[in-house]
């Protein structure tokens, strides 16, 4: 039941207060003066203070202002009764806080209704503080979690970022989490390897799925994988986890220096800008394939192209939220503006975000924006750099060890990747991944040399044409899913030259019938997997190589080296 | 939210979008295709009125191919702007949907 204190020096009036009050059920308090009104109020905290204006000691307004002090917490409504008519002294309790007067003699249903109000009042502000402390408390709790959430989701979109020369990027979100992710890296090989990529939207459902491309393009790169083989790993995770209408365009751009190569995939972004570095001629590379995370992997055929490279060309990448930033007129800043901005200002990549943002007139996007840019010259440059740390993290020194497979006919007619098994297991022994792209052409070779013209008895001389290549394959099928006796072994063996040396000898033996040591005779122009080099290919990858027992047994020894890391 | 102008003439359901096909279309859009359920053989969607396409809006049209399993054949897109061809060409979605406009250019 809800507390009233009443404070008013008339003991009469006090009386019929307390019994008009009690009477409808109300608990009351009484205070002759106001020090006891103050005394009562904060010993009680009643729910409702009536006052009268002229109290002995204290004045009303100094009794509503102690109240009203109290009232952070809670809200203490105070009504004022007074026989007072002066207009400026009632307005001076207004002032001080009262929140409703009612002049005496007044009529008794009046005052219980106001009475009422105030009551009802107090529970509307009481629950409307609640609700808003509560929102606060919410608000307070997301805002942390998305603090938490942000840190977890840098540390793993963006921690494992590598520097990587020549690189100038732009990122900005639009909000905490960004729909657009940018990564760099080194490959194992010497390679630099950039993605940049924009999921449907932006915000946190846009930005989640960030978390699985990272980590399987970074674990991925750093295990020598090529792109086709991540680009497919990715979509295939992708198309598993995403909602039918969020997918990821995405674009990746590596770069050998050694080999002034640069292979690059566009999958539904923005045409990538080339800018030959001498003349304002630009080359656009358009996307031909769809997004990631929209069919699966067996409708799925990522393209890249290949080109060599002069040395001096710029490379710039971008999402669609510069290109679709909107001025106030709803025209869209678009691809040739930012082809002009970019050649007015020599490809400075901050001048193009101040003319993206001048264009716009608010000087913010909507959307989230990233500017790449990749200087060829300086990746060429640092060449030297960008090698020797690769080779310092992955090269220990040379050990002595051994492995042995054997592949038998039930085995053979399932193995899905046969040589990857092999060479993931080399790495598992000692990472060699520089050297992994020639150890796995040389296991291939030899091993499907034996298991082609060994096991299988294929000539090769059916593949002189295209037609004859069909054949070729054709019956090598059927013939593996007939094949009901005979084996491959494989045998990787590692010994020691030096200390920074080391070879490793790789034997392929079968049991077949077929002679395959006159694979060296392979006519020129043969379509085969390695467009036609085979076993030339093997000779010219390795420091030794011979056939034993009419092909039986092939012995290959291939020699790395560490290269000299210059010292700095 | 304003309703999308849908006709339906035999087995194809002919969907007019709106001026601006975006996320926010999400429930109008579903409504549209949903309400040729059973009936429908053909979809078409008529891009007269729009100018743009974003992302968001691509995921839309995903959304109504996957609603009839994959088979996006079955879906015609017509009448495109300059900008809505250029954003469809560069999603590739010509390999996704039956977009007559795009398929006679290389």
């Amino acid at each position: 039941m809800a507390s009233i204190l009443i404070a008013d020096p008339s003991n009469s009036n006090r009386l019929y207060l307390k019994l008009l009050l009690e009477m409808h059920g109300y608990d009351v308090l009484q205070a002759q003066n106001g020090h006891e009104a103050i005394r009562l109020f904060d010993d009680h905290a009643p729910h409702l203070t009536i006052t009268e204006i002229a109290l002995p000691d204290l004045s009303g307004a100094e009794l509503v202002q102690h109240i009203k002090a109290c009232s952070d917490e809670q809200f203490y409504p105070v009504f004022v009764i007074t026989a007072v008519v002066g207009a400026q002294r009632l307005q001076g309790i207004l002032q001080a806080g009262a929140d409703d007067f009612l002049q005496k003699p007044f009529v008794e249903e009046l005052f219980l209704a106001k009475v009422d109000s105030l009551l009802r009042n107090l529970d509307f502000y009481n629950d409307l503080k609640q609700s808003k402390e509560m929102l606060a408390q919410v608000h307070s709790n997301l805002a942390w979690e998305h603090q938490s959430a942000q840190r977890i989701f840098d540390k793993f979109v963006y921690g494992p970022r590598q520097l990587v020369p020549g690189l100038d990027v732009h990122i900005s979100a639009a909000s905490i989490f960004n729909g657009d992710v940018f990564f760099s890296s080194v490959t194992p090989s010497g390679h630099v390897i950039t993605l940049l990529g924009d999921f449907t939207g932006h915000g946190l459902p846009a930005a989640i799925g960030a978390i699985p491309v990272a980590e399987t393009f970074y674990s991925m790169v750093s295990a020598g994988r090529n792109i086709k083989e991540i680009l497919l790993e990715i979509n295939r995770k992708l198309k598993k986890i995403l909602p039918d209408h969020i997918f990821f365009g995405c674009l990746v751009v590596e770069v050998s220096p050694k080999k002034r190569k640069a292979h690059v995939f566009n999958g539904g972004m923005q045409p990538i800008l080339v800018f030959d570095g001498i003349t304002p001629n630009v080359r656009r590379l358009m996307s031909n394939s769809l997004p990631l995370g929209v069919v699966e992997n067996e409708h799925w055929h990522p393209e890249l192209k290949s080109f060599m490279l002069e040395g001096h060309e710029q490379f710039v990448f971008y999402t669609d939220g510069v290109v679709e930033a909107v001025n106030a007129q709803g025209d869209m800043f678009g691809l040739e503006r930012l082809v002009q901005a970019l050649q007015g200002h020599r490809l400075h990549i901050p001048s193009l975000v101040e003319a993206a943002e001048d264009f716009c007139g608010d000087g913010e996007f909507d959307d989230d924006v990233s500017i790449v840019k990749l200087d060829i010259a300086r990746v060429i440059e640092k060449t030297d750099m960008i090698t020797a740390r690769v080779l310092a993290e992955q090269l220990r020194d040379p050990s002595s060890w051994e492995l042995s497979f054997y592949f038998g006919t039930h085995q053979l007619r399932q193995a899905d990747k046969p040589v990857e098994t092999v060479v993931d297991a080399i790495s598992g022994t000692q990472p060699l991944v520089p050297f992994k792209d020639d150890l796995f052409m040389v296991i291939t070779e030899l091993y499907m040399n034996a298991l082609e013209h060994g096991l299988l008895c294929l000539d090769s001389a059916l593949k002189q044409d295209a037609q004859g290549f069909l054949h070729y394959a054709e019956l090598k099928q059927r013939r593996l899913a007939q094949l009901n006796q005979g084996g491959i072994g494989i045998q990787i063996k590692q010994s020691p030259v030096s200390a920074d040396q080391a070879d490793i000898h790789i034997t392929v033996t079968h049991d077949g019938e077929g002679v395959c040591d006159h694979v060296m005779a392979q006519p020129d122009g043969e379509v085969h997997r390695y467009a036609g080099r085979g076993i030339k290919l093997v000779r010219s990858l390795c420091h030794q190589f011979e056939f034993d027992e009419q092909g039986r047994k092939v012995t290959a020894i291939y020699r790395w080296e560490r290269p000299h890391a210059k010292t700095h | 939210m304003n309703n999308f102008h849908a006709i339906h003439s035999g087995d194809t359901l002919t969907i007019t979008l709106p001026r601006s096909f975006n996320m926010a279309s999400y429930e109008a859009f579903n409504t549209a295709y949903q309400a040729g359920k059973g009936t429908t053989e053909y979809y078409v969607l008529d891009f007269a009125q729009t100018h743009h396409l974003d992302s968001a809006a691509l995921g839309l049209l995903l959304l109504l191919r996957e609603h009839l399993d994959g088979q996006g054949q079955r879906i015609k897109l017509i009448n495109l702007s300059e900008s809505v061809e250029r954003t469809l060409h560069t999603a590739q979605f010509q390999t996704l949907f039956d977009i007559p406009e795009l398929s006679t250019q290389v």
